[in-house]
């Protein structure tokens, strides 16, 4: 949970695009975390057994969440993508200044 | 089950696109019309399923009386601007592939699926928002990409909450779980779904894309986050507060909406308000979607056709774009006989508190149209415009399949209020931009509002 609030805070503190990009990619990280972290709620032992125990981890969470790293994985490269195309045309990375440049 | 196959199959499809040369326009208009005619089936013959793919855990999918109204909406937007005609062939391709994952996710029925439906739309909304190659479409779609995958961090957080004290990722055990989880899953789809105060991405980001995609956005892929509202709430207990965050969305929406002097900056705004009223009933929230979709993406649609997008140089106008635009004017107004008139059932369901700002919201409405009913007429041009033909129609039908008498004589009075007030403060004040749509400030927004939602989540328990 720290890691997601740390990235929270990195999302609104700091002006920098690519360090909002990176904020939100160590929220990403954390939620990865936090999943791993419930299916290790029952146990710690690889779930890869044909006679299941109460010591295996929780496969789900785990099977799951690989989605969701693939999906943080396209869209920060999209998002970054658009960053450079934003930072060799706007010339600026500031998002107060880019808010302002926009409108005229 | 078979649905699932088809939707499938033409994604797959889709990608022929990429390839064709020629005949790219003629294959999109026939895949639009073989999709609404399914869509029709089902809605007539009320098919319905309900599966679990895959044993335990697996994909939940559903099709109920919800879902096919979203199909319904879906397939007859799309059809509408294949009508219109779309130039671009990377563009045709896009908005194929937009409209199958969108049928797919109006059938998905699980918190993990439809999350993952989401982030594969608003991708595809992403890649069609910079399609026009501007600056300041790049600066929308960032914005976008930055606050939405914000909202679906914290909605897989939420997910994993629920995971943690259910075992189980289906939308039916979202009754007993933790406040925080559901506070932090409703923020993340309300960030989607266009409420205001939650979304402000939406009003830059729908009036800088191109008018196709414009009509996509409004029409369509807003309702995405309006189905997993309805899904989440209706079985977690939650509809007062989202239905009060609605109304109040509504009336907000509908001020700035009158204040701007932006065509599609106008339409935006409104979509922020008419999201609101959807919210505001949740009975009648599927039914409603499917007038606004018809009414916002015709009006989006007819921005091709008006000389400029400063509403206040527009003088005069063709006889056919006149026409065109004073009815679907007409039909956002709410007067009966067009599809907007459905908001008098969201009336007669939503609750006391709701129903005095949703009238407020209604007379906002019909005044920030009514300077459309003041342009003169010019010469006319005859042009082919199947499009709006279409959307006419389907309006119509609407509004005349969901008539009451009852409501009638007040969606007059409402109207006739409007444009007294327009008349009134007509050209008074205005505002070109608001400070809420700044990345920075609708960031801080957002934490507090999720802070505010658990808060009053915790109130009600």
């Amino acid at each position: 949970m720290g890691i997601i609030f740390i990235g929270i805070l990195g999302v609104l503190i700091r002006r920098n695009i690519i360090m909002k990009l990176l904020s939100l990619d160590i929220m990403g990280t954390g939620v990865v975390s936090y999943f791993v972290y419930i299916s290790s709620e029952t146990g710690t032992v690889p779930p890869i057994t044909l006679n299941w125990n109460l010591g295996n981890a929780d496969p789900v969470p785990q099977a799951v969440i690989i989605t969701s790293i693939v999906i943080n994985f396209a869209t920060l490269a999209l998002a970054i993508l658009i960053t450079m195309i934003l930072a060799t045309r706007a010339l600026s990375l500031d998002s107060t200044k880019l808010d302002k440049k926009v409108v005229d | 089950m078979s649905l699932v196959i088809y939707n499938l199959i033409m994604i797959l499809f889709s990608f022929i696109h990429v390839f064709l040369k020629r005949y790219s326009r003629s294959i999109f208009l026939f895949q639009n019309v073989l999709n609404l005619s399914i869509a029709l089936l089902i809605f007539i013959k009320k098919f319905s399923f309900d599966i679990v793919l895959m044993d335990l855990f697996g994909v939940h999918l559903i099709l109920d009386e919800i879902s096919m109204y979203f199909i319904l909406l879906n397939a007859i937007v799309f059809l509408g601007i294949s009508l219109k005609g779309v130039k671009d062939k990377t563009l045709i391709f896009l908005l194929s592939i937009t409209s199958f994952s969108l049928n797919l996710l109006f059938l998905s029925y699980d918190l993990f699926n439809l999350y993952v439906m989401i982030e594969l739309v608003s991708l595809l909304t992403f890649l069609l928002i910079v399609h026009g190659r501007k600056i300041s479409q790049y600066w929308a779609a960032l914005k976008y990409i930055i606050l939405g995958s914000l909202g679906m961090n914290l909605y897989l957080v939420g997910v994993a909450i629920v995971y943690r004290s259910n075992y189980s990722f289906s939308i039916q055990d979202v009754k007993n779980i933790p406040t925080i989880a559901l506070s932090l899953m409703l923020t993340g789809v309300m960030i989607r779904s266009g409420v205001f105060l939650f979304s402000m991405w939406l009003p830059q980001a729908h009036a800088e894309a191109e008018t196709v995609v414009s009509a996509v956005l409004s029409g369509v892929v807003v309702k995405t986050g309006v189905y997993t509202l309805l899904r989440l709430a209706t079985f977690s207990k939650s509809e007062h507060i989202v239905s009060y965050f609605g109304a109040v969305s509504a009336v907000l929406g509908v001020i700035f909406a009158f204040l701007s002097d932006d065509y599609k900056r106008i339409l935006s705004y409104h979509t922020l308000s008419q999201v609101g009223i959807i919210l505001s009933s949740f009975k009648t929230a599927p039914l409603y979607s499917l007038a606004h979709g018809v009414f916002k993406s015709w009006l989006f649609l007819l921005k091709d056709d008006l000389p400029t997008r400063k509403v206040s140089e527009i003088k005069r106008l063709n006889f056919d774009t006149w026409i065109f635009l004073i009815l679907a004017s007409l039909s956002i107004s709410g007067l009966p006989g067009t599809s907007g008139y459905i908001k008098s059932l969201v009336l007669k369901n939503a609750p006391f508190i709701s129903k005095i700002l949703l009238e407020v919201a209604f007379v906002g409405t019909c005044a920030s149209f009514a300077k459309f009913f003041f342009i003169k007429i010019g010469k006319s041009k005859n042009r082919m415009t199947f499009h709006h033909i279409f959307l006419l129609t389907v309006s119509t039908i609407l509004g005349i399949l969901f008539f009451d008498i009852k409501y009638a004589f007040l969606s007059i009075l409402i109207f006739l209020v409007g444009i007294f007030i327009h008349l009134v403060v007509h050209g008074k004040f205005k505002v070109r931009k608001i400070v809420l749509e700044e990345l920075e400030v609708s960031l801080s927004m957002i934490i507090i509002l999720t802070v505010v939602i658990s808060w009053l989540m915790f109130l009600q328990r």
